[in-house]
């Protein structure tokens, strides 16, 4: 985000828009939404930047995408607004995930 | 005089279009009357290639490519709208107005504005993003202009235009990355730049409300792109070329 040259619009703009959704979600006030919106913006990011900074800058955003899916559910835990439709996980992380803080208490008002 | 250039075939969607050796995806696009949309590209200024508006999807190449920077190549097959273009557009647009602060109701470029016309033929209707409300100061110091950064999507068209037309070179940018903004001079107030030549070709070419006269209200900003890219291009090609060319 800050070594971005600034000549590209998805890599400057976008780079910027990821980490304040990353920041939403994992400061526990992010919703599903929230993560649909990182998942395709990295897509943009990725696919329309004019070099390889903007292009590689969304892969570690996507491998936890891929690879931690649970933790984001966990993330967004119960303020979901938007039907994701079937959003079963069918990656087994393998270790245990439970060490990860949520940070504050989501809350359901 | 325009010499005869060789000549292939490309297609659009399908439809095969000849192309003139060396051109652009975009400019074959544009002689063919066919849908791109683009910012920071203007006929007779040099490709920036930084908006990434214009991207188009070329057959066997994984990655969409900007049309305003990619060469036509003999049987290129180029699809200017997609379901993923659709979208990788939109978020562009999106980033955008999200990015800068960009209020149109108050704006002397609403209604008359490149931004407006992209996002709408992108289908943007909302932007999903937090705006980042990034502090921006307006330089008010030209006693005939005003320069409103944050209005300001870095097309680099006024730096372009000032470098290579006017040959002022009196606009850079300054800074980088997010806090990239455009400067005059040596980050100077405009008011005070000795190379200003107040042509206001700078003026002319901003497809937003950043750059504009002096004393506008909202919504009487009348930019002139085309007649810039009409000067540019005479300049080039030693004859006054049809600006329905390149609309």
């Amino acid at each position: 985000m800050d070594e971005s040259c600034g000549k590209c619009t998805p890599c400057r703009a976008g780079t910027v828009q990821m980490h304040a959704l990353l920041d939403k979600i994992t400061s526990g006030d992010g919703t599903s939404r929230d993560v649909r919106d990182l998942e395709n913006l990295c897509a943009v990011v990725r696919d329309t930047s004019l070099c390889g900074l903007g292009q590689a800058a969304p892969n570690p955003v996507l491998s936890t995408l891929h690879y931690f899916k649970s933790e984001y559910d966990d993330l967004i835990g119960r303020t979901s607004d938007v039907s994701t439709g079937s959003e079963a996980s069918d990656m087994s992380t393998g270790s245990e995930a439970s060490d990860v803080s949520t940070g504050s208490e989501v809350s359901n008002a | 005089m325009r010499e005869r250039r060789p000549t292939l075939d490309v297609s659009f969607d399908g439809v095969e279009v000849e192309a003139f050796a060396g051109e652009s995806v975009l400019q074959c696009a544009r002689r063919h009357q066919i849908e791109i949309p683009s910012l920071c590209y203007l006929e007779g200024l040099s490709v920036w290639g930084g908006c990434r508006v214009c991207v188009v999807e070329v057959a066997e190449d994984p990655r969409p490519r900007p049309a305003c920077a990619t060469p036509v190549t003999a049987d290129m097959e180029v699809t200017t709208h997609s379901p993923r273009l659709k979208e990788y557009r939109k978020a562009i647009v999106e980033l955008l107005f999200a990015e800068g602060n960009h209020v149109c109701a108050v704006c002397v470029s609403n209604g008359n504005c490149e931004l407006q016309d992209v996002a709408v033929s992108v289908g943007m209707d909302h932007v999903r993003y937090e705006s980042r409300s990034p502090l921006r100061l307006i330089d008010a110091s030209h006693p005939k202009y005003l320069f409103d950064p944050n209005r300001c999507i870095l097309c680099t068209r006024c730096v372009r235009v000032c470098d290579e037309i006017e040959g002022a070179h009196v606009w850079d940018v300054g800074s980088r990355g997010r806090h990239a903004v455009l400067t005059t001079d040596l980050n100077r107030p405009w008011g005070e730049s000795s190379s200003c030549t107040w042509c206001g070709k700078c003026v002319a070419v901003c497809p937003t409300g950043s750059l504009s006269y002096q004393g506008s209200a909202v919504g009487e900003m009348q930019h002139q792109p085309d007649m810039i890219a009409r000067l540019a291009t005479a300049r080039r090609e030693g004859e006054w070329i049809d600006p329905e060319e390149f609309s």
